[in-house]
């Protein structure tokens, strides 16, 4: 089960405007977002996070997420759409990993979920 | 009677050498492990060894570029790279030409970076930063903890 899903994209001079949906049954807070644009390069590494033009979106360490405070405000079925400016030229893929708080040891942590990791290849040229 | 025979002196006292130092190797071994400092991390003073096994790396290798992500939540303070090409290998750490990044790899964090080094296969090996009762220090997880990436 997708617990995020990239609903649809739009790329525009250096820009990319996407839109989530949160496709899982847990409430969600944001996300890592990486990319890449060298094909041979299986994995993502320029981190879009900084790219951000907030709002709507927030960058937390680097993860983009809905509004700052130790809450998933990402609920399941919610659909939000974020702005990426000054983007490398020619991105061919880009990785989506979700992101929650949740309580660990009786402690709020920020947790990547590793496994739900979403990748999609876009044509931004 | 008189006449039966017992160990010469001198195979006596090398066994007795022999034994000795047996005794002594497991004393000590033992006491170094009951000695050795341990490093923790996290709030929960988690014993680093076991941190190792939560971490999540991904990795690939093109054009001479290897390619890392941390996918965890687990911060990788830096990446042992261990390069074997047939019939040897060779260690470096990733960055060390300082592009690898100030904080090292935090949840969510990336690196690209060259390896001049040729060879088959890299095994990266994390390092993490643990605490001990002297202050922070490095610890190296062991092998299995490291993830294979193709150099071909």
């Amino acid at each position: 089960m997708l617990w995020i899903v990239l609903k649809d994209y739009n790329c525009s001079t250096n820009q990319l405007n996407i839109t989530l949906k949160n496709n899982g049954k847990f409430n969600l807070a944001g996300f890592f977002i990486h990319a890449s644009n060298n094909t041979e390069q299986k994995i993502a590494t320029i981190d879009l996070s900084k790219n951000l033009n907030q709002p709507p979106g927030e960058i937390y360490g680097s993860a983009v997420v809905v509004t700052l405070g130790n809450e998933n405000f990402m609920k399941p079925g919610n659909e939000n759409g974020y702005i990426f400016d000054n983007l490398p030229p020619n991105i061919e893929l880009i990785e989506f990993i979700p992101a929650r708080f949740q309580e660990e040891n009786n402690k709020i942590r920020f947790v990547s979920c590793s496994g739900a990791k979403i990748t999609e290849k876009i044509n931004c040229n | 009677m008189r006449d039966k025979k017992g160990l010469s002196p001198v195979i006596a006292t090398v066994l007795l050498i022999a034994i000795v130092i047996v005794i002594g190797l497991i004393v000590f071994l033992w006491f170094r492990g009951i000695t050795e400092e341990a490093i923790t991390k996290f709030d929960t003073n988690t014993n680093i060894k076991l941190v190792c096994e939560d971490v999540a790396l991904e990795a690939g290798y093109s054009g001479g570029y290897v390619h890392v992500s941390n996918i965890g939540n687990v911060p990788v303070y830096k990446l042992k790279a261990k390069i074997t090409s047939e019939g040897s290998y060779s260690t470096e750490f990733l960055g060390d030409d300082g592009s690898w990044p100030e904080t090292g790899l935090t949840q969510g964090g990336t690196y690209s970076g060259i390896i001049s080094t040729p060879g088959e296969e890299i095994l990266l090996i994390p390092v993490l930063i643990g605490s001990t009762a002297t202050g922070e220090k490095a610890y190296t997880c062991e092998d299995r903890h490291g993830i294979y990436v193709s150099m071909s």
